[in-house]
């Protein structure tokens, strides 16, 4: 040839061209096992360069195929992540969560990747925490609403989350996810959230003020529902008449006060303090109910209906509330905990919540949601939606909210 | 010296002696080894559990780490009426004495027709009497709901017959103390039924055509005979409603409202949403204790008017 090198007999050139098509063959399988695609590339390609190339190349296949075959483990250096998973039995992982979060739509991607988890039902936020405490159960993730943060971290229940392993965590809502941090330590992933809102029959009654104090109107005695929790204190709290400096962590006097206020105020409530969202939805629709306390979800339904119901936004600012999810701090299942959380707080995964439940959600980019109402009511995709919002996450002490919240309902009854 | 009739006595006598005590013996492990299964049931249902709900009741046992440690302050906050529940005791108490009374009492002609006058159907009747305690407890307790809600069956009909105005439907009938008593009383009614039928049905008959021979009426002879025999059954009766009445907590929270809130309803939201497993341990031990003094105070009671009448 002009350029010195020797030429290529046609024998060797079916031989490089076999070797050639076997590389090809097993190159897409070597890099897809690599994770990658096939690089694009353009070479400048000489008959040497082949050669050499194809020949290291398939020394290189033939290799691999050796060492697959004879067993033995890759030479290459496992990322931590990948190795915990590879050390992991991911089909161990426990998540206790409310019913119906076993739907693999509410954390999409990860099925595939990894094997079915288990679920174990919830009844109640405040009840799985008691059997937690107990050692009942052993999740290794917990959905519950955050009203239980302070105790879940301060029992050392739980385990801060390593959020560089959770790449949708960069998405989600700063207010939320700085209400479930404590010392730097981002204790809780937050998945959806909703606004505790007060909302009455327009057409039945008006309002004397923009107050969460439409609650407490004695004019509406028999006509209003509460919901059975403590953060009735928190409401309780907001009015200026009972001059709570932190309606989220009052003080002992503060509290006492708020004990005999809620006393002679829940004479007002009708007959059920409702867990029964069906219910309510249909007292109000009917009429039996004027006024109420709820989350946008039910004030959505409403509207849907028809049902001529308005919503306060109350001078005192809203209340709010959010749930998602604790890494327990004896989790077996640690980093296939981290990719199922990521899966589940995934953009598909928040327009689920949203979608399903009218809830709020807490991934930034999930916005593109079928009703048009949560975005203008629940601030969807805004990070400055929840500014100024009393966050229940921030409960402080609930246990003794709880306590005199039961003895509320014990007068009430006696 | 000694005869050889009297040394083989002396030996049968030996004999029989070590037979006697052998079967003793053999006797005293069947009656240990058949009670090892009831009293480790106990021990282990009952003993234990009660005993550690008294270690939680005074701190012995702690749930969260922000409790006080050991003391018998939350026994004297109780007690002492400091806060609400012994009052709320009080009207459990009130309210189940009333269920279990009005439910005996409704009970018991059921029972007697059963067993003295409905002869060869009986078993049929009692069959129909607790068929509809075959469906789901939830359904029936909400079935209730739908009969005396604002919108409810009774007031639909109320409104639609003129008693009542529209729109103005009698409240409180859906929630409150008294729907709480009329469902407990449903409930319980066909258990209830079963023990004084047992009580009736096993009566030895002859002793009532004895106090008809000799001239007693029949007003008579049910007073003097067949009430004092049934007794027994009637008071079981009575405690099969009252004891699980006192703490129930299903019915109140799905019926009784913000009014119609017992004991027991406090003791489920203290384990449950309160997490303050100490006072619902000292409300729960108190009920306990409540419940078992009142069945002795009962049992000598009934021992009593019996020992009166012989």
């Amino acid at each position: 040839m002009a350029d010195g090198r020797d030429p290529i007999s046609r024998r060797d050139f079916v031989k490089l061209a076999g070797k050639g098509a076997l590389v090809a063959g097993a190159m897409p399988a070597a890099l897809a096992a690599c994770g990658e695609d096939a690089p694009p590339e353009t070479v400048v390609v000489t008959e040497t360069v082949i050669e050499e190339r194809i020949v290291t190349e398939t020394e290189t296949v033939i290799e691999e195929k050796i060492v697959e075959v004879a067993g033995e483990a890759p030479t290459t250096t496992l990322s931590p992540r990948d190795a915990g998973l590879a050390a992991e039995n991911g089909a161990d992982l426990l998540i206790y969560a409310p019913p119906g979060r076993e739907v693999p739509t509410q954390w999409p991607g990860y099925l595939g990747r990894f094997p079915q988890p288990q679920f174990a039902a919830t009844a109640g936020s405040f009840a799985s925490l008691g059997e937690l405490q107990l050692g009942a159960i052993e999740p290794d993730i917990w959905n519950p609403c955050f009203a239980v943060f302070d105790t879940a971290v301060s029992e050392g229940l739980v385990q801060p989350w390593d959020t560089s392993l959770i790449p949708n965590f960069a998405d989600l809502n700063p207010n939320l996810t700085a209400a479930t941090s404590r010392d730097g330590n981002q204790y809780a992933i937050p998945l959806l959230y909703g606004l505790a809102i007060p909302i009455y029959r327009a057409d039945l009654y008006t309002p004397k003020e923009n107050s969460y104090s439409i609650l407490f109107d004695e004019d509406l005695a028999g006509k209003v529902t509460w919901t059975d929790s403590a953060e009735w204190f928190v409401v309780a709290g907001k009015l200026p008449e009972n001059n709570v400096a932190n309606p989220l962590d009052p003080t002992e006097e503060e509290l006492d006060r708020l004990v005999e206020f809620m006393k002679r105020k829940i004479r007002i409530v009708p007959a059920a303090l409702y867990s029964d969202l069906a219910t309510n939805q249909t007292d109000l629709a009917t009429g039996n109910i004027v006024a109420s306390y709820v989350a946008p979800t039910q004030w959505i339904e409403l509207t849907k209906q028809g049902v001529d119901i308005a919503f306060i936004t109350p001078d005192e600012g809203f209340i709010g509330f959010s749930c998602g999810y604790f890494l327990m701090a004896d989790a077996d299942q640690y980093y296939h905990a981290h990719e199922w959380v990521n899966a589940a707080v995934s953009v598909e995964a928040a327009l689920t919540i949203s979608n399903k439940f009218n809830f709020g959600n807490s991934n930034l980019k999930a916005t593109a949601v079928d009703n048009p109402l949560l975005v203008d009511v629940m601030g969807l995709g805004d990070p400055a939606a929840l500014d100024g919002v009393s966050l229940l996450d921030k409960m402080q002490n609930i246990d003794r909210l709880n306590d005199a919240w039961i003895e509320v309902k014990a007068a009430a009854g006696v | 010296m000694v005869s050889e009739n009297d040394t083989s006595e002396k030996s049968d006598t030996s004999e029989k002696k070590g037979r006697v005590a052998s079967l003793a013996r053999r006797r005293h492990r069947v009656t240990r080894s058949l009670l090892a299964l009831p009293l480790g049931w106990l021990l282990l249902f009952f003993v234990i559990p009660v005993s550690l709900v008294v270690a939680y009741s005074v701190g012995i046992l702690e749930t969260f780490t922000k409790e006080e440690g050991v003391s018998l302050e939350t026994w004297r906050i109780f007690l002492t009426g400091e806060n609400v529940y012994m009052l709320l005791f009080i009207k459990s108490f009130r309210m189940a004495l009333i269920v279990a009374v009005v439910v005996v009492i409704l009970a018991y002609p059921i029972a007697y027709f059963l067993a003295m006058i409905a002869d060869k159907y009986k078993y049929s009747l009692l069959l129909l009497m607790i068929a509809p305690f075959m469906t789901n407890f939830f359904m029936r307790v909400m079935a209730w709901k739908v009969l005396l809600g604002r919108q409810g069956v009774l007031n639909s009909f109320l409104i639609w017959s003129g008693l009542r105005d529209e729109g103005n439907p009698i409240e409180g009938l859906a929630f409150g103390e008294i729907p709480v008593m009329i469902v407990l009383g449903y409930v319980w009614i066909p258990f209830v039924m079963l023990p004084m039928f047992a009580a009736m049905i096993s009566m030895d008959r002859r002793l009532l055509e004895a106090a008809a021979d000799l001239g007693a009426s029949r007003w008579r002879a049910f007073w003097k005979v067949t009430f004092p025999l049934s007794l027994p059954g009637v008071v079981a009766s009575f405690f099969f409603v009252f004891i699980p009445t006192i703490g129930e907590f299903v019915v109140p929270k799905l019926v009784g409202g913000t009014k119609g809130y017992m004991f027991g309803s406090a003791i489920d939201d203290l384990f449950g949403m309160g997490l303050d497993w100490r006072t619902g341990s000292v409300l729960s031990l108190w009920l306990v204790m409540a419940v078992f003094v009142l069945a002795l105070l009962f049992m000598r009671l009934v021992r009593f008017g019996r020992l009166a009448e012989s």
